[in-house]
Order: structure tokens, then sequence, then C-alpha cells
């Protein structure tokens, strides 16, 4: 039996250490329509999560915004977020904040039809009835150079949700990107 | 910034259940139309 986290093809694992694997993942979705909802990937298995978006596109320009979902529909909920970010020559920082019904995730589509950002978000405690917060990092472009911004936001509804829902600002299409949803093992 | 729109295309939602594996991409219906505008209207930007 090979010491994790070594494997050797053919060589049976031990139940110990498949459970000592700390993020499983759990569904990808490819990023269409004006809006994307993922139903049912916040479970009792796992209390922290990890969303990999990659490869974000969209018609028009804008910033992608996430919602909390439950039972298949998104409930009012109200959030507050705030992210740093920093352009890639150096030429200047932005800080983007708010209160609204959703999050920004931090990233913007500078460049419509392209893959254009790619974002990297942990979310915290989103099956429990308190705050869920996200803490979020974000590579995009603003349209004449590529910005990369780390922040979060506060669900400041304490309800419990099952899903997500990703869409834009502006109301554009996604035309580029995937999302990839992984729990963290307790 | 490119800020061509797309407002004479329908307004399509995917639905993806993590618990089945199927995903549905369909035209919005007129109340996740105005549940998700009603969302944006709402903005409040704070200040630093």
């Amino acid at each position: 039996m090979p010491t994790p986290p070594d494997f050797t093809n053919g060589t049976a694992l031990n139940a110990s250490s498949l459970n000592a694997l700390g993020l499983w993942k759990i569904t990808a979705v490819n990023l269409t329509g004006s809006s994307l909802r993922i139903d049912n990937c916040f479970t009792t298995d796992y209390d922290n999560y990890r969303l990999e978006i990659s490869g974000i596109g969209s018609n028009p320009d804008g910033a992608l915004l996430i919602q909390f979902a439950a039972g298949g529909s998104v409930p009012t909920q109200g959030w507050q977020w705030a992210y740093r970010g920093l352009y890639a020559n150096g030429s200047s920082a932005d800080v983007s904040l708010g209160s609204s019904g959703y999050a920004e995730t931090g990233a913007y589509t500078g460049v419509a039809n392209s893959p254009i950002g790619s974002v990297s978000m942990d979310i915290f405690n989103p099956r429990k009835t308190e705050r869920t917060f996200i803490l979020s990092n974000a590579i995009s472009y603003a349209g004449v150079n590529f910005f990369i911004r780390n922040g979060g936001g506060a669900c400041d509804t304490t309800a419990a949700y099952d899903g997500f829902r990703l869409y834009f600002n502006s109301g554009a299409t996604f035309t580029h990107g995937i999302v990839t949803v992984y729990g963290y093992r307790k | 910034m490119d800020t061509e729109n797309n407002q004479n295309t329908p307004a399509l939602i995917t639905v993806h259940d993590a618990a089945t594996g199927e995903t549905v991409t369909r035209e919005m219906t007129p109340e996740e139309l105005a549940e998700m505008a009603a969302t944006l209207a709402e903005v409040a930007p704070a200040e630093e």
C-alpha cells in the first residue's frame, strides 16, 4: 500500500486514503444563457466550497455577479461586498464595493465574445441558517489592461441555500467559460 | 469597451441540478426577468 498522497496504478486504496482527500469535485457546468443557476450543489456532505469559474466571456461586457439559490429559485437576499484591484501595468488601483441584492465576484469581461477572466472563490457555510461569506480572487480585463481583484462579500441574510446563480450587471449573455464546484472535506 | 447590446435576443437561463446531473437551458419567464431586473435596480453603491 503506497503512502498517500502517492498512489500506484492497480493498487487498492484504503477508505482512509480516499477519506483524506481534501477537495471533492461536485459538478462542472458550461456558462451559457443570460443566467446560470446551479441547484443542489451545497449539501450536508460539506460545509465549505470552492468555485473555479474559468475562461469567462460575455456579450456585451459586464461585471459578473453571484446570488444564492434555494429550492429552485433565488430568494431575496442582502449582501455587502468589496474588492480592491490592481491594474497589471501598475498604473492605478480600483475599489469596488456596495450593498445590494447580489455580490460582485470581482470579474469584469471587458472584451465582448472572448474568454477574458477567471475567478477562484471560497464559500463558507451556505447550508447553515447563518450569514454566508465568500472570499474571491479574480483576474479580468478592464478594456485596456488586465486587472486583479481580491475581496469578498457577506450574504447578510441568515437563510440556508442549496445553490447559486451567476449573471451580469449588464444583462449580458455568457459566451465562454465553465464553473466547477468543489466541496472541502469537513 | 464593447458596449454592443443584445436586447433583441431572448434572455435564456441555464439551470443545472447537481443532484441529478440534468442541465436545461430555456427562455426566462417574465417573473424571472422581473426578479433579476429588480436585484439590479436596487444597487446602492457605498463609498470607501
